[in-house]
């Protein structure tokens, strides 16, 4: 217990964050029924790994450029996989499914 | 400062979890958005202006308008198709066993996360890290700023697939665009009837703001050489601009012509020359010469902005949306002359979408009374 | 303590207070027009507020520039964004009347 508390600093709480984040999203994702909420669960579990790549790389020495420039490079991407996913949703709406 | 990163990380998910549990997409989406402002805020916390930045430009701002601009389609769609739009009673069998499984599924996540996290904390601290090895090697990157340097140098092979990625997704995107093949009245009715005339106020302050937004988008860009900026955030900025501009009945990529082809295979047509030309001297793939990596690096970013706005912008703007003269064209086979003139005087009063819901039901009357 | 960091404190501090004050109005006020009346007008003088407490710990004229700059764009974007909800409610609930007539 004292070593949680010797570590514990603002990125290690982020961290946790960042896992209970990833933890509900992919219980959302699976669960839910609709697609649209589905794909917020998704960017969620997304940012939710970000998080714990960030925080778990620096909470031992300060920021960290390495970790931060691929999880820019993250966020891109998944902004491009979301908007394909809408594309794709709507599309399937537009069809005739459910949205 | 303790409180406050208490208070906010469980804002993040409690935002979340307000995502999950609403049953209306809207108040999802609305709570999604403020998720993206807080992790934004996060980002601040975390020491990473950077990603405050791309985060709040992209997570909340863009994520948000394609989400909302969705649901509007949605809507407008349930509009004219179905106006009751069948609610499927859910699989009993195949929820519980999606709970079941979603269930084990986090309850595996969560302990894996928190026996890696807590031995993440037994550990000690590593000899080498990756942030002494990019100071050290700095210097030699062409940039100062220490994202930049990793982005466009030591990592510069990721972003130049990453880009590869943004240029895929409009591939599709653009492959699956609703073409308009039709005749070419009716393309222009639909351009007359979709978008209303906007209010005043909004086209002044787009034209406020647009220009205020390009200069922005290029500060940004040239400040990434040196401190926290650079082609995903001013190209972000770029992608917003365009939406205000459309907002504003300012197209730019409306259609898919040359040009914007042009435009959004730019940034990985300049990458990639850059990257295979040292090549043809015999050295390794993405170096670059000694002495010009800071220009280069700034074209590459250049080239880069003007492609990442551009694709995010086409990705929404030609993102498929139903067409819109679905009542007149439904109404035609079954009346013929009479449901025009009955679907035509009510039309026009009502403007943009509001025509359709205002139209249905009185075309169906008027064909009820001539039969 | 300088008074200073005194007036800050107080300008801030009255910043955040309307912000709350938007805040409550947002989630407690009946319907849409009364809900942006509160959201914008609280909202924005809060912003103000806290604009004028952060001035004096900007170290450069740019940086107060700035400050200044966002505050103005946010007033603009938040007003117009206002009149265009507010529109569009107007719009709405006139045609469901309409409809109804009809």
């Amino acid at each position: 217990m004292t070593l949680w508390l010797e570590a514990f600093n603002t990125d290690f709480w982020y961290a946790i964050v960042g896992a209970v984040l990833l933890v509900l999203a992919l219980g959302a994702f699976i669960t839910s029924r609709q697609l649209i909420k589905k794909l917020l669960a998704f960017n969620i579990m997304g940012s939710g790994v970000f998080l714990i790549m960030v925080g778990l790389a620096q909470y031992q020495h300060g920021p960290d450029s390495v970790p931060q420039a691929l999880v820019l490079t993250g966020i891109v991407v998944a902004v491009a996989a979301t908007a394909l996913a809408l594309v794709l949703i709507r599309k399937f709406v537009l069809k005739g499914g459910q949205p | 400062m303790m409180w406050f990163d208490l208070a906010l990380g469980l804002g993040l998910i409690i935002a979340a979890i307000g995502v999950f549990r609403s049953e209306d997409l809207f108040r999802a989406v609305v709570l999604f958005v403020t998720f993206g402002i807080l992790l934004a805020l996060t980002w601040l916390r975390l020491q990473a202006p950077d990603l405050a930045l791309a985060e709040a430009a992209i997570g909340a701002g863009i994520t948000g308008v394609l989400l909302l601009d969705t649901l509007g389609v949605f809507r407008q769609h349930e509009q004219d198709i179905n106006p009751r739009s069948s609610s499927q009673l859910p699989d009993i069998s195949r929820q519980w066993a999606a709970n079941v499984l979603a269930l084990i599924a986090c309850i595996s996540a969560a302990g894996l996360l928190a026996w890696s996290l807590f031995n993440t904390l037994k550990m000690p601290a590593p000899h080498h890290n990756l942030v002494t090895v990019v100071e050290a090697n700095i210097a030699d990157s062409g940039v100062s700023h220490g994202i930049t340097a990793v982005l466009l140098n030591f990592r510069s092979y990721d972003t130049l697939l990453e880009v590869a990625v943004l240029l895929v997704a409009i591939v599709i995107g653009i492959g699956l665009r609703e073409r308009v093949t039709t005749s070419a009245n009716a393309t222009s009715d639909e351009g007359q009837s979709k978008l209303s005339e906007p209010p005043a106020l909004l086209t002044s302050l787009v034209r406020l703001l647009l220009p205020l937004l390009l200069i922005t988008a290029i500060f940004v860009l040239w400040a990434g050489s040196t401190r926290p900026g650079g082609a995903f955030q001013a190209g972000a900025l770029i992608a917003a601009a365009g939406v205000l501009a459309r907002l504003g009945q300012i197209d730019i990529a409306a259609r898919v012509t040359t040009m914007l082809r042009l435009g959004l295979t730019l940034g990985v047509f300049i990458f990639l020359i850059v990257a295979v030309s040292p090549m043809l001297t015999g050295k390794p793939f993405l170096t670059y010469p000694a002495g010009w990596e800071g220009t280069l690096i700034l074209l590459i970013e250049f080239m880069l902005t003007i492609s990442i706005g551009l694709i995010l912008l086409s990705l929404f703007i030609q993102a498929p949306r139903p067409r819109i003269p679905a009542p007149v064209r439904n109404a035609i086979p079954a009346t013929g002359p009479n449901a025009i003139p009955a679907t035509g005087p009510n039309a026009i009063p009502a403007t943009g979408r509001n025509a359709i819901p205002a139209t249905g039901p009185n075309a169906e009357t008027n064909k009820g009374g001539d039969q | 303590m300088t008074l200073l960091n005194i007036f800050q404190t107080l300008f801030i501090t009255i910043g955040c207070l309307f912000f709350l004050i938007g805040t409550i109005g947002l989630l407690r006020f009946p319907d849409v027009l009364t809900r942006i009346h509160a959201l914008t007008k609280a909202d924005n003088l809060g912003l103000g507020f806290i604009v004028i407490g952060l001035i004096p710990s900007m170290s450069t004229a740019a940086d107060i520039a700035k400050l200044i700059v966002c505050w103005v764009l946010i007033l603009a974007a938040s007003s117009v964004s206002a009149f265009l909800v507010a529109n569009q409610h107007i719009k709405k609930s006139k045609e469901f009347k309409d409809h109804d007539v009809v």
